[in-house]
This record gives C-alpha cells, sequence and structure tokens, in this order.
C-alpha cells in the first residue's frame, strides 16, 4: 500500500464558493488530518452568486452541521417554494417550477397523464393548480413540510434565498471555528513543480509563497490557478445560451416577502427577483449581442417595485465550463470551473455538488487518474444536465417579439435536450438519467409550464372512466387548496422561525 | 379517449414463460382499456429451463400484477436464493456467497467496502461475507424473508425465488386470463410488413386465418420468428466476453443440499451449476462449442453427480449476445429473442419482467412516436450490458485456471465499459455507477470482492480511524450478524411452515 494522505490544503479565494469549500472539508475532515488553508483578499469584492437556492441546500448545510434558525437570521433568509417564469413560453403566460409534486399518480400511471386527457377533454384546470407548494405560494403561505409520509404536507421540499455574502460570511465563521486558517493577501501569481506542473505555491502581493498539495481554486471567473496558471481552456456555450451579462441591483419592499422566487423574461434577457427579508434583491441577465448596457440597465430599474439601494452593477460572464475543473493537484470550484446562468437558482448547487464530489472522491497527494478522471466526468455531465435544463427554458418558446427570441426558438440544441423534448412532445414520457439533479416532476413542470404539450398522453391514462378522473382530478385540488390554506403566511413563519438581525433593527 | 391512440390489438408471439410474463404485465396495465391482448401460442416454443429465478428487485413484479408473495412460493413449489455460491478454484475449500442485499452498515460519508478494504491492506480479516447477514444465512443454509434481520442496525436480508417453470406458466396464464388475455394455438405461416414502413401488418397463421394488431410482442425464444426472421433485425454476438454458449442440463433426485443459493464452480473449459429445488437439484455445465464436444460435456456432468441418479441430459444451444434493437417498428422483443446472458447469475426472468413492465410504460408502437422505442431501447439495453459485465467479472475472476481454455480467454479483451469500472475501483476502492445499471452499488462490491479484485487504495478519511478500534466494531458487527442469524430457520423448515 502506498498512500500519501494530503497534509495541507490550500483554498484560492474567499467568496461563496471557497467559504462553502472551507466550511464543508473542515467539518469532514479529523481537524489532525490535513491543514486548511484559505487565502483572500479583503481588496477585492465577491461575486454574491445565488441569494435563491434549491432544496438541494439542506444536505450542505446538514453535512456541515449548520442550525436552520441561526443561519437563517445570520442571511436575512426567507423561504422558497419555487421559482416563477412570466412571460417565457410566451408573453403573458405564467407558470412555477415548484418544489413539489403534482396531484398523485393513479394505478402507477402518472398525474400529469390524467391532467392530459382532462384538458383534452376540455378542463381549463392550469397544471400548477394540482401544485401545493404553487397553491401556498401564491397565497403567500409557507409552513415546514412534515415528515409523515402519508400527509399531503409531505409532498413539498423548500429552499432559501438569501444574502450570498452574509452566507459567505457565516461559513466563514464556522470555518474559522474548525480551525480553518485564514490568510489576508492579495495574489499576484503562481508557481508550478518544473517536473510535473504541479502547482507548487500561489505568491501574494507581499513576496510570500503559500505551498499546498492541493489547491482550490474559488477565485471566480478569471480561475487565477485553473486558467492563468495551469491554461486549461474554457467550453464557450453562447450559441445556447446567448446572455453573457447581468446587472444586480437590491431595492426597497414593503410588505411581508414571497415565498418563491420569480424570473421575467424581457425581450433580451430575463430578470430576477428574489426577495430576502429586508430587501428584494433583483438582476437584469441579457445578451450583449441583442441589448446595450445601457438598456439593460434601463429595463432593470424600470421592473423594480420599490426604490433601487444603489446603481446597477454589472457582471459580465461567459456561460459555459472549464475543460477540466481538477488538473493536476488543482480543483476549480466555483465560478472557476464554470458558469451558468442563475434561471434555475443552481450556481450555489454546483459547486456544493463539487464540494461533496471532491470529498466522495477525495485523493491522496498522488492525484490517481481513474479518481481525477472520474470527478471530471461527474463534473461535465452535471454542469451538462443543468445546461440542457436551461437551454429548454428558452427554446422552448412561442415568443418572435424581438431578435433574441427568434434566435433562441430557432437555435439548434443538444442532442440529448432535443431528444428528451421530442420524447415528452410525442408521448408525455419525461427521461432523466442516473444521478441527475433534476428528476421527471422538474422536467415535466417546465415542459408544460412552457406549452410543450405531448400530442399523446399514455394509453393506460384510458383505463379509468373519465367521470372517475374528472372527480379523483376534482377532489385532489379541492384538498390541494384547503391544505394551502391552511398554511401559516410566510411573513409569520419567518418571524417566529428565523427573524433576521438586520431585518428586526431597521 | 386518447384521440391517436393507436392501441387496440395486442399480440404476444411465444406461450411459454416470457410470453406470459408479458401478457400478465401488460393484462393487468391495461385492465379496463378498450385494447385486446392476444396470446398466439406457437408449437415448438419450449422453455428448456426447469426453473425459473427471480431477484429481490422482480418481487415488485409480482406485487403489480397482484400475486401474493406466499401464494407465489407455494403456487410454484419455489425455493429461495439469498445469493450465488460461488467456486472460482476449489469447490470444496473456496466458497463464497456473492449474496443479494447491503453489507455492513453506515459509517459516515466514506461507503462501507472503503472500511474492508483498509482493513484487508492492513491484514485484519475480511471475509465481506461476516459483514451480511444475508450470505451468513445463506452459508449456514437459513433463511428470512424481513427488513429488519436485527435490532434494526442490520441492512435487510435480500432474497430471490427459485420457481417451478411449468407452474410459474400456470399462474401467469391464469392471471393473464382473468384480466382478459386470450389465447390462440396455431402457427405462423408467414408475417405481412408493410411495404412502405417495414411495420407488421399482419400474422398468416397456419390454419389460413390471419392475426392483425397495432403491436406485436415477440417472445419466441431465440428463434426471434418476428424480430429476426421476419424483421430482420441483427443479433450483436457477445461470445468474446462470454463464451460458453453450449448447455448440458439435468436434474437430479437429491435433497442433500438445501442452502438457499444458487452454486456456480469453474472448471477446466467453463462452468458447472447447481440450485436445490423443493425435492430435485437442478444442475448444469456451461462450455464453449470449440473447446468441448456435447459427450464429453455429457460426461462431465455425469462424473460430477457421481451417485445422484439423474433424469435426461438435454443440451442446448444459446449464444450470449442483443439484438442490435430490441424494438424496432411495431414489434418488440422479450425474452431471448431480444437478448441472452450467461445464466451464471440467474437473471433471464428478471430482464424479461424489467422489460414487461418499461413496455407497458411506453405504449403505443406508431410511426409517429419512434421515441418511444428509442427510450425503450436505451434502457433495456444499458440494462443487458451492464449484466453483461457482471457476468464477465466471473471470467476474470478464474484467469488463474491453467487451462487452454482460461489462458485463452484470459488474453481476451474486456468490455471497456468493464474495464473502466474495474480501473477505478482498483484504484482507491470507489465504484462508478452506470445508467441503468443492473445490480446496485453493493451487489458489484461483493461482486469485485468475491472475485478477489481488491482495491490499493482506500479512502483517505479512513486513515484518521484507529485501525484496532475499527476491528472491535467490527467484531461486534459480525456478532450481530451471528445473532440475527441463529434465529432464522433452515431452508427446508422455513418453506414447509409456509406450505402449511
Amino acid at each position: 500500500m502506498s498512500q500519501h494522505p494530503i497534509r495541507n490544503i490550500l483554498i484560492v479565494g474567499g467568496g461563496t464558493a471557497g467559504w462553502m469549500t472551507a466550511a464543508a472539508l473542515a467539518r469532514v475532515l479529523p481537524q489532525d488530518f490535513c491543514r486548511i488553508r484559505l487565502v483572500e483578499s479583503d481588496a477585492i469584492g465577491i461575486v454574491g452568486v445565488g441569494e435563491a437556492t434549491i432544496p438541494a441546500i439542506h444536505d450542505f448545510n446538514r453535512r456541515v452541521g449548520l442550525d436552520e434558525r441561526e443561519f437563517m437570521a445570520s442571511t436575512n433568509a426567507t423561504f422558497k417554494l419555487g421559482i416563477e417564469f412570466v412571460n417565457w413560453g410566451n408573453i403573458g403566460d405564467a407558470y412555477m417550477h415548484p418544489f413539489g409534486t403534482y396531484g398523485r399518480d393513479l394505478n402507477g400511471v402518472g398525474f400529469h397523464h390524467y391532467w392530459l386527457r382532462e384538458r383534452e377533454a376540455g378542463s381549463a384546470v392550469a397544471f400548477d393548480e394540482y401544485s401545493l407548494p404553487y397553491l401556498a405560494a401564491k397565497r403567500g403561505r409557507f409552513g415546514l413540510p412534515k415528515t409523515e409520509a402519508d400527509s399531503v404536507y409531505s409532498t413539498y421540499s423548500y429552499a432559501f434565498h438569501f444574502d450570498a455574502s452574509l452566507y459567505a460570511r457565516y461559513l466563514r465563521g464556522v470555518a474559522e471555528g474548525l480551525g480553518v486558517e485564514r490568510i489576508e493577501g492579495r495574489i499576484i501569481g503562481a508557481e508550478l513543480r518544473p517536473e510535473d506542473g504541479y502547482v507548487q505555491c500561489v505568491v501574494l502581493e507581499n513576496g510570500s509563497r503559500l505551498d499546498g498539495e492541493l489547491f482550490i481554486d474559488c477565485s471566480g471567473f478569471r480561475g487565477l490557478l485553473i486558467e492563468e496558471a495551469l491554461k486549461t481552456g474554457y467550453v464557450d456555450w453562447r450559441h445556447w445560451l446567448p446572455c453573457d451579462r447581468a446587472f444586480a441591483v437590491p431595492s426597497d419592499y414593503p410588505g411581508p416577502p414571497d415565498p418563491y422566487t420569480r424570473a421575467t423574461a424581457h425581450d433580451a434577457g430575463w430578470q430576477w427577483r428574489i426577495p430576502l427579508q429586508h430587501r428584494m434583491g433583483n438582476g437584469h441577465v441579457f445578451s450583449s449581442d441583442y441589448s446595450s448596457e445601457d438598456r439593460a440597465a434601463a429595463t432593470l430599474l424600470d421592473n423594480l417595485e420599490g426604490e433601487p439601494h444603489a446603481e446597477p452593477r454589472l457582471l459580465r460572464f461567459v456561460p459555459g465550463k472549464r475543460r477540466k475543473m481538477w488538473r493536476r493537484n488543482c480543483v476549480a470550484i466555483g465560478l472557476s470551473g464554470g458558469f451558468l446562468e442563475p434561471l434555475e437558482s443552481t450556481s450555489i448547487f454546483l459547486i456544493q455538488a463539487a464540494i461533496m464530489k471532491l470529498i466522495e472522491l477525495l485523493p491522496d497527494s498522488t492525484m490517481p487518474a481513474p479518481v481525477v478522471d472520474e470527478y471530471n466526468r461527474s463534473m461535465d455531465q452535471m454542469f451538462d444536465e443543468v445546461r440542457n435544463f436551461i437551454i429548454l427554458h428558452y427554446k422552448q418558446t412561442a415568443r418572435d417579439d424581438s431578435e433574441f427570441w427568434r434566435y433562441c426558438r430557432n437555435m439548434s440544441v443538444p442532442d440529448e435536450l432535443d431528444y428528451r423534448m421530442r420524447l415528452f412532445g410525442k408521448r408525455g414520457v419525461a427521461t432523466h438519467r442516473n444521478g441527475e439533479l433534476f428528476i421527471e416532476t422538474n422536467w415535466i413542470a417546465v415542459y408544460l409550464g412552457q406549452k410543450l404539450v405531448p400530442q399523446q398522453y399514455d394509453p393506460r391514462a384510458d383505463c379509468l372512466g373519465r367521470d372517475e378522473v374528472s372527480k379523483s382530478l376534482a377532489s385532489m385540488r379541492e384538498y390541494l387548496v384547503t391544505a394551502a390554506e391552511a398554511m401559516p403566511a410566510h411573513g409569520t413563519t419567518v418571524a417566529t422561525h428565523c427573524a433576521g438581525t438586520t431585518a428586526l433593527s431597521s | 379517449m386518447n384521440k391517436l391512440s393507436g392501441l387496440d390489438n395486442i399480440v404476444i408471439v411465444g406461450g411459454d414463460v416470457t410470453g406470459w410474463t408479458v401478457a400478465a404485465a401488460l393484462a393487468n396495465s391495461l385492465r379496463g382499456h378498450k385494447c385486446t391482448v392476444t396470446l398466439l401460442d406457437v408449437p415448438d416454443i419450449i422453455n428448456v429451463e426447469p426453473v425459473q429465478y427471480t431477484a429481490p428487485s422482480t418481487l415488485e413484479f409480482f406485487r403489480h400484477i397482484g400475486v401474493d408473495e406466499d401464494e407465489l412460493i407455494r403456487q410454484t413449489g419455489a425455493t429461495l436464493r439469498l445469493g450465488t455460491g460461488i467456486h472460482y478454484r476449489n469447490r470444496a475449500t473456496d466458497h463464497r456467497v456473492l449474496a443479494f442485499g447491503k453489507q455492513g452498515g453506515t459509517m459516515g460519508v466514506v461507503p462501507f467496502h472503503h472500511y474492508v478494504a483498509r482493513q484487508r491492506l492492513l491484514g485484519f480479516e475480511t471475509n465481506l461475507n461476516r459483514f451480511s447477514a444475508t450470505a451468513m444465512a445463506a452459508r449456514q443454509g437459513r433463511v428470512e424473508r424481513t427488513d429488519d434481520p436485527g435490532a434494526s442496525t442490520l441492512p435487510p436480508i435480500g432474497y430471490g425465488l427459485n420457481m417451478n417453470t411449468e407452474k410459474l406458466t400456470q399462474l401467469l396464464r391464469n392471471n393473464a386470463t382473468i384480466n382478459g388475455v386470450q389465447a390462440l394455438h396455431r402457427g405462423i405461416d408467414s408475417v405481412e410488413l408493410h411495404p412502405a414502413s417495414g411495420y407488421i401488418r399482419q400474422l398468416r397463421l397456419t390454419d389460413e386465418s390471419t392475426l392483425a394488431g397495432d403491436l406485436f410482442v415477440d417472445c419466441s425464444g431465440e428463434a426471434a420468428l418476428l424480430i429476426g426472421a421476419a424483421m430482420g433485425v441483427a443479433f450483436e454476438d457477445w461470445r468474446e466476453y462470454l463464451p460458453c454458449s453450449r448447455t448440458v442440463a439435468a436434474t437430479t433426485k437429491s435433497d442433500h443440499d438445501q442452502t438457499p443459493v444458487h452454486h456456480i464452480a469453474a472448471w477446466d473449459n467453463g462452468w458447472i451449476s447447481s440450485t436445490p429445488l423443493r425435492h430435485r437439484t437442478a444442475h448444469r455445465v456451461l462450455y464453449p462449442a470449440e473447446f468441448v464436444t456435447d459427450d464429453d460435456a455429457v460426461a462431465l456432468l455425469r462424473a460430477h453427480l457421481g451417485a445422484f441418479e439423474a433424469d435426461a441430459f438435454s443440451t442446448h444451444e444459446m449464444p450470449s449476445g442483443r439484438r442490435r434493437e430490441f424494438w424496432a417498428c411495431n414489434c418488440v422483443a422479450v425474452g431471448s429473442a431480444a437478448a441472452f446472458v450467461e445464466p451464471l447469475d440467474l437473471s433471464t426472468l428478471h430482464m424479461t419482467q424489467r422489460a414487461a413492465m418499461q413496455l407497458a410504460a411506453m405504449l403505443p408502437a406508431t410511426p409517429a412516436t419512434p421515441e418511444l422505442a428509442t427510450e425503450f431501447n436505451r434502457r433495456i439495453g444499458e440494462e443487458f450490458e451492464s449484466l453483461r459485465d457482471f457476468t464477465h467479472l466471473h471470467y476474470v475472476a478464474s484467469f488463474w485456471r491453467r487451462s487452454e481454455f482460461w489462458r485463452e480467454m484470459a488474453a481476451y479483451k474486456r468490455p471497456p465499459s468493464l474495464q473502466q469500472k474495474i480501473d477505478l475501483y482498483r484504484s482507491r476502492g470507489h465504484i462508478r455507477s452506470r445508467n441503468n445499471d443492473a445490480w446496485p452499488l453493493e451487489t458489484w462490491v461483493a461482486a469485485l470482492m468475491s472475485a478477489d479484485i481488491w482495491p490499493d487504495g482506500y479512502h483517505p478519511l479512513l486513515d484518521s480511524f484507529d485501525s484496532q478500534q475499527l476491528d472491535e466494531h467490527f467484531g461486534r458487527m459480525r456478532q450481530a450478524i451471528d445473532q440475527a442469524t441463529s434465529k432464522m430457520r433452515p431452508h427446508r423448515e422455513y418453506l414447509a411452515a409456509l406450505d402449511n
């Protein structure tokens, strides 16, 4: 046996990705196992990615051992039951991608097939109306789910809206408490080992050198190690995801926060609306090929509900991924590994998935090739899958009111996505692959929400009589509406569960 | 009514256990639907297997068709199978059980088998069987069907069933017939295809009548009357990975062996296997035609059986491989018309049931929906390939043998997907799971470790564990397993109690 455990890990960059990585590694690796240091500079601002999350974040928080009330209070967090998409399939359309199931399967046949059957018979009840999280969200209600499998309150999940920079700060506290050593300093370069090109150390402005056996590059878009030092290369996906800029601005927000994210399509991109306890997070993601920056900023400001707190801040990005997210002794996590627009709130998830995969495949200092290959294969698959899911929102549209939308609806999409859209469009089969984040329900929500209505439903849905199906659906809906109305107001749950420090003082 | 349904008549060709499995699955799925299901019981489709085997996951199938498990065991005269007893080297001494179900327990973030791999590298006892209540029960000839074998600390007992083919076929036939399936006893004279689309229009039967349908399910076994003979879909040969295409089979009136496992042992030119049934034992020798004559194989089996009196010895040729497409136009092949994998792990019925359930979820078969065929082919194809890789592992385990056959096999290439799996596992003990893997991760681990393929490393986090303490923890686990298995009943006694 020749295993040489890693004794020295250096995390480069202290944004959301850096501190999430530090906190998770420090929690999982015993303290005497390995030294974990993180180098960052107070002079460099962090790109607060995310703000809106998906339910998978519970796994991460649990793994790190966060107390939900405390972390929510510290980050001014609210609860999230889904994402409402406005003007996507067409101008005037709205649907939700909720964190939960629809209706109930009958005789082992998926609920959506019965909904399609009812629709064909003339019913006009929207698919959303059979989703408990949707019904609760639109009523401004939120209660914590229950675990009893026979309870209707076990059929949904939730995530958070939070201030990502506060989340990073909170995790920094956790990480430092677990022994992570923070080093203040601006990095000016890196040195590679001449014999094999492994990263040997990073060099700080003050001349000091920080060595390590494993380097985790959380330096953001520029990819200080993975790109500037190791020249790994980047795969550009702009032909599928033409948006490459975003303006972000917080604004006032009177009234109780909504328990859902909203994504409103504009004529060259879309605008996010993320209700926190103390403010509204807003942003306009757009394509520089189809809109000037001035126009994009104006669109954002025109569509705010309250006064902006600042000038909109511009972010530039190229949608895509690093050619290899793990190269030699350097793993790129966060924006240095790849960037996908936050349309499905996946930024923090992709960080989390990278961290968990790294822990699962934790190498020793020999960096075994099969292990590195497996990591890269898994992360590539994860990025490709999320990318395809986001592309679906642009491709599946009837909009032709702008050059941008005409491009999107006519563009060719990855083969796998094209195949999945055809399979669903023909006969309502929502397929997904082993280990993917988005499962059948998620795909169905977006397919149907954007009017990809199957030409045919599962013939097995015809086994029940017409009246029986109508009655079942009507009673399901009635039951769900009653359940939604019995939930407490979201504002009340936030106030009793996790009222934030900032919100209380302001 | 589904305006584009295209599902009025389904025709199943073949009246053995495969055909009736599909008939029961479709009839139960379509209960209340206007679609009719006809089973054409063509002559000469005989299932040469006297026994049908299932894996744990396929008990789901019987729930779907509404058959109670106890009733199933009684009616088919079933015995339980907790895994495969493997004797790669010497039948008497080298005996391991590749057991169904999980081993060990949950121990933090690192999967259990890494601990086993590390203890082995440090020289501690690491027989994987000692960490599986299923395997230990099997070794002692004891059985139990329970999700909680011991104080909620042990994983559930995994088991499949060995069922009498004739009785199972009868049960499925009754089930399908009650749910409206009509059986016709005729032969096929010819298959009439649409000249333009290649879809099957109708079958001309030997009594000069015709049988039309929207969907034809080919369950005619290796004859592949529709998918092969009529549609011309090619068969992809897998003998380069699984060369033993010939079988000699016999059953003996012996009931000395009541272990709830299927035994396989490597011999100079292939495999020899046995499965204990209620009152008999089924035996078979698997061998490649290039190396062994049928007479020699019969002689070998006869010698192996010794004093036990065998019924007739039957020989049979069945190459491993898959149809390029299982679903082509409106014809879907299920069973050995679709694919066959050397029966070392007895997965034939398991795969038939999987395919039948997938088919029920992918109807109809019209020119407007070729994507359904693509999806079905993708899912079932991946599963068969995974099964092929899994079965090939038994070969990898036996390459040490010095006969010409094994030397030649060792020089063969391995399926690339298996090679990748082995490389990653060898490197640090990780298992890559594939889409539609035929078996769960823990079964792969059991197979790799049973095959004496061990990782050269393990998860580095384990270096922070005290190996002595870990060994003590393992000791307690073994104790819990022994305690649980000692309370289980002997296989035969258990079945007798179930019968009363």
